[in-house]
């Protein structure tokens, strides 16, 4: 590689990356400015006068429950990994390993429904799950992401990868398939949990349209259909929906920083595992 | 044995229950709500009327008509040019940060991935920020630069660049994270052997990275599609589909008809399976096309 040529990448990279890291600087600093001075102009990076106004304010209005939507949110996400890891775990392994009947052919219709674009089953959905009486209670969030086919087939994948001989002298050894399932296999796909349980978490999490059509009443909003309310809320007080919109990404943040290592791996993973 | 295939029932079976209730039955019942005069309110009442939903859809008389294919129209646009850009700029960008030392390269990845750590929601209302057009970031930067500020939801082409640049910002990290991955493992030897025989940048790019990166690029061309055509949450909230239509999306739509007040949801169930074989279709064809060569 030629040093000037290298130089040259360089800096049409740095240029690349302030404006990918720029806008979220300035979107900081200006959640911690004053209404007046979220509208001034030019920009400041850096806030004269740093105020938690643009937090306060929203944090303390009773018909916009930020802490509510953002417990809602955390909540939901949260006993939907639980229960999709467990479920979609169970249904990857049985898939891979155990041998029964017609498993085969139910394999193959939810590959053929992975197949059937999300949009075809809005209405109906929504008549499901009105019918179960679950329209404007958490449930209506949680439970229907578990149908998702994607990542029962990525267990799968990473069940396969095990190697079988550790599976038979356990047979032969008299385990029962409960046994060898949470003694010896599930230990051996702990990459495969993570990543379906971060995959799972900040999905359910993001989700907006959704939870925009299942919900009426305020209190049962998310954070997403929350913020989107916002705009028309907090019109043009941009230090007000500033600060929502860094409240509703900081627990993300957190979240990637310390599974970073597994999200990178899982993103470099997935496009592998087709074959 | 047959220990083992009650265990296979059961392991499937708390999964099957939740694809069964909210994906298999939903699935097949929007085929045959898509044949009825299902208002959204409830099932009392109903009655099949046949094609009706579809001959609404297919009589260009109707507003619905115009207005259902006005927003596919618009959202394939949309899908023939954002899947280059959200494939092709985070592919140049990782065949020059592979050329970077490797601890550079970690530190622009993280960078170039945060903006997809917002959620749409997040992202909607970051974008109305951006592109407002007195107080708004994108015409800081332009003025700045020395250029006029754009009033840039008050028309449909700046409207439409608005969501480009906003969906570009906030998701080429993931796919520029699986290419960069992949590059690792091209051969530095090939790029080597080539700047041997006289190829240029340009030359090892098409020839050596474009190939070596076929299965990813592959991958990430599909999901793009996918995500393009349900494009929803940055349009509803940045422009509200405005000016006038100029920015609904076929999804915005479908959920406009099938959730509004105006109790055509038997409509919108017609419409999502029209405009899901549309999406299925182009996802078929454009896989048969991209694997043809082997």
């Amino acid at each position: 590689m030629k040093k000037s040529n290298k130089l040259g990448i360089t800096i049409v990279l740095i240029i690349f990356v302030l404006i990918w890291i720029l806008p979220i600087l300035y979107a900081v600093s200006t959640s911690f400015k004053s209404e007046l001075a979220a509208l001034s102009w030019p920009i400041k990076l850096i806030p004269e006068k740093f105020t938690l106004e643009g937090y306060l304010t929203p944090l303390r209005n009773p018909s916009a429950p930020v802490l509510v939507w953002f417990w809602n949110s955390f909540l939901i996400a949260t006993i939907h990994t639980v229960l999709a890891v467990s479920f979609f775990t169970m249904a990857g392994y049985s898939f891979a390993r155990l041998k029964f009947k017609f498993r085969d052919q139910i394999f193959a219709i939810l590959l053929a429904t992975m197949m059937v674009p999300g949009i075809m089953n809005l209405v109906p959905l929504y008549l499901v799950v009105r019918n179960l009486g679950l329209v404007d209670t958490k449930w209506a969030m949680i439970l229907p992401g578990l149908s998702g086919i994607f990542n029962v087939f990525l267990m799968r994948q990473f069940f396969l990868k095990v190697p079988k001989s550790l599976e038979e002298s356990a047979i032969i050894d008299g385990a029962s398939p409960i046994q060898i399932f949470f003694k010896i296999m599930l230990p051996l796909v702990k990459p495969g949990l993570l990543v379906v349980a971060i995959f799972s978490f900040i999905g359910n999490w993001n989700d907006f349209l959704w939870p925009s059509i299942v919900t009426n009443d305020v209190y049962q909003r998310t954070l997403p259909v929350g913020l989107a309310m916002m705009k028309g809320n907090y019109g043009g007080r941009f230090n007000m929906q500033l600060a929502l919109v860094i409240i509703s990404f900081v627990p993300v943040v957190i979240l990637f920083s310390i599974t970073q290592k597994y999200i990178m791996r899982g993103l470099s993973g997935s496009s592998g595992i087709k074959e | 044995m047959q220990n083992r295939n009650i265990a296979g029932w059961l392991f499937i079976s708390p999964y099957m229950i939740f694809f069964m209730i909210f994906l298999l039955i939903p699935t097949i019942s929007g085929v045959a709500l898509s044949f009825t005069d299902y208002t959204g309110y409830s099932l009392d009442n109903l009655s099949f009327i046949g094609l009706e939903n579809y001959k609404v859809i297919f009589n260009p008389s109707t507003l619905y008509f115009k207005e259902f294919w006005g927003a596919v129209l618009r959202t394939i646009g949309y899908v023939v040019i954002s899947v280059p850009l959200v494939v092709g700029i985070p592919l140049v960008l990782a065949s020059m940060i592979n050329e970077l030392s490797e601890k550079a390269g970690n530190i622009f990845r993280v960078i170039f991935y945060i903006p997809t750590l917002f959620s749409v929601a997040a992202i909607g209302l970051l974008g109305v920020w951006f592109f407002e057009q007195q107080y708004g970031l994108v015409n800081y930067f332009l003025d700045v630069l020395g250029f006029a500020k754009i009033g840039w939801v008050n028309n449909e082409i700046s409207s439409w660049i608005a969501i480009l640049l906003l969906t570009i910002w906030w998701t080429i990290g993931g796919n520029l994270i699986i290419f960069l991955a992949s590059l690792k493992e091209i051969p530095k030897g090939l790029y080597e052997a080539a700047e041997i025989d006289g190829a240029n940048t340009l030359q090892k790019f098409i020839y050596i990275t474009i190939p070596g990166l076929k299965n990813q690029i592959l991958f990430t061309v599909i999901m793009a599609i996918i995500a393009s055509f349900n494009l929803y949450g940055q349009p509803s909230i940045l422009t509200g589909g405005g000016p006038g239509r100029a920015t609904t999306t076929a999804t915005m739509y479908i959920r406009e008809v099938g959730f509004g007040a105006s109790g055509t949801a038997g409509l919108a169930a017609a419409m999502a399976i029209i405009f899901g074989m549309i999406i299925m279709v182009v996802s078929y064809f454009q896989f048969k096309l991209q694997t043809k060569e082997d």
